[in-house]
């Protein structure tokens, strides 16, 4: 039994050590352009202590933002200490390098890297959308936060949740709306959505103590996508949300919004 | 037998042996290298998310100072910008006029948490290196942070605006810790007539990238 025990631990084990230890073996790229700068951190103002030549093998680490961390090829023997120890990492330089400045980089074999960094220009390429709304829903404030993934240049698809604040209620929201864009070539790109959810309205508790209720609710609206840089987007749009509540008439409100959004 | 059972477990062999030459007069001399990898962008691991855990103290406008506890995530854009979604707990305290009137709570107890989420938008503002002593370098950034949320107390959610800095030093790539100042003002009518609350909040964290 033990044995068994025994031998279910070192399975486990191996599995997770081989896990670990995928990433010992990062992918290594030959620098092409004439010299690359490496920073002590990930941005423009950290300090260059190292500039790798044409020809220089590193390995490619990780990325943040638009920087990849790179650790150069050990040159030479390591360093020692004063007892005699040699100092591991000591023959290789570890740093920040910006992505488009290592864009022409190979492959040992000489085969162009595939690696991309955003660039304006390839916006209507980008799969994932999302960013903060504040404005203005039937006279009350709103905030929303979404999340788009665009699965074709035209289509796209939304989650959306809201919560506006208004004097006499508050209500919070979650739909799922579909988005059409007809011009995805343009930097200022109209978009037409259409989307349904559910509502939850709470009214406030110093006015008068009824229940909360939660409704279902259509809503159909335009608005205007304005691409700025590689990463972000403005976008201003107009709803009209109905909502089916459960008494005579339904309630139609319009909405407001602009917001800042991160595509990528 | 004993020669029986050697000669049983030699034949065996012997034909394994044989397959093995067989097979290696079919194999080119020289082998191409096949193991190529395709380096693409995703091959390398991109640490663009921050997720994290905060605490510290709120001070709720007319309703003393408490502890604060929450979690807050973060979506790097670029080394300048970064998206946060947080949200966060404490529990409003007896205001001064309760204290002393030593009457009824203006407030029952479940009115008195104070829950808050928020959508905000770091900025970068001053990216730089902490050097302790000779030996070590941790790289920091000074960020400038606000945004828009809502905030739940006193039985009603309120639209919140949040100003702050804070400071985020990064003891190893993926390892960080957090320092924070939040001011969260709403305007609230628990009282009766409209009035604008100021709730600083002082917070630490740690937070990991993946």
């Amino acid at each position: 039994m033990t044995h068994y025990l025994t031998r279910f631990w070192l399975l486990v084990l191996l599995l997770f050590s081989s896990g670990l230890y995928a990433d010992d073996n990062p992918p290594v790229a030959v620098i092409a352009e004439a010299f690359v700068e490496m920073h002590t951190g990930p941005g423009r103002g950290y300090p260059v202590f190292y500039v790798a030549e044409r020809g220089e093998k590193v390995e490619l680490l990780k990325q943040r933002t638009s920087w990849i961390k790179v650790r150069t090829m050990p040159r030479g023997p390591m360093d020692v200490d004063r007892d005699g120890n040699p100092i591991p990492g000591s023959n290789t330089k570890e740093g920040w390098v910006r992505v488009s400045s290592i864009a022409k980089a190979e492959d040992e074999y000489g085969q162009p890297l595939a690696l991309n960094f955003p660039q304006l220009e390839n916006f209507s390429d980008r799969r994932w959308e999302m960013g903060i709304m504040l404005g203005d829903f039937g006279g009350s404030d709103v905030i929303s936060g979404y999340t788009g993934f665009h699965f074709t240049r035209n289509l796209s698809l939304e989650v959306e949740l809201s919560e506006n604040f208004g004097s006499f209620s508050s209500g919070q929201s979650a739909t799922l709306n579909l988005v059409h864009q007809p011009f995805p070539d343009t930097r200022y790109s109209p978009f037409f959505t259409l989307g349904g959810g559910v509502r939850k309205t709470d009214p406030r508790s110093t006015i008068v103590q009824t229940e909360d209720r939660e409704d279902d609710v259509l809503v159909v609206g335009a608005g205007i996508r304005v691409y700025l840089s590689s990463r972000f987007l403005v976008r201003v749009q107009y709803k009209q949300h109905t909502i089916l509540t459960n008494r005579d008439d339904d309630i139609e409100v319009e909405e407001w919004k602009i917001g800042l959004s991160a595509f990528f | 037998m004993e020669n029986w059972t050697k000669r049983f477990l030699l034949i065996p062999c012997l034909y394994a042996c044989a397959n093995a030459y067989a097979q290696d007069e079919n194999t080119p001399v020289i082998e191409p290298e096949l193991d190529r990898r395709e380096i693409t962008a995703d091959s390398i691991d991109t640490e663009d998310f921050e997720i994290g855990v905060f605490a510290g103290f709120i001070s709720i406008e007319d309703f003393s100072s408490s502890e604060v506890y929450g979690v807050k995530a973060a979506y790097h854009i670029t080394e300048d910008f970064f998206f946060e979604a947080a949200y966060g707990m404490a529990q409003g305290d007896l205001t001064s006029f309760e204290k002393l009137s030593g009457g009824s709570p203006l407030l029952n107890d479940e009115d008195r948490d104070y829950t808050y989420y928020n959508l905000s938008v770091g900025w970068n503002m001053l990216p730089g290196e902490i050097f302790i002593w000779d030996r070590y370098t941790f790289n920091s950034q000074v960020y400038l942070i606000g945004g828009v949320g809502s905030t739940e107390f006193a039985g009603d959610s309120w639209f919140t605006v949040n100003l702050g800095a804070g400071f985020r030093l990064l003891l190893t790539d993926y390892f960080a810790w957090h320092i924070d100042v939040r001011d969260h003002v709403f305007d609230r009518d628990t009282f009766g007539e409209d009035q604008t609350t100021h709730n600083i909040e002082f917070t630490t964290g740690i937070t990991v990238f993946f």
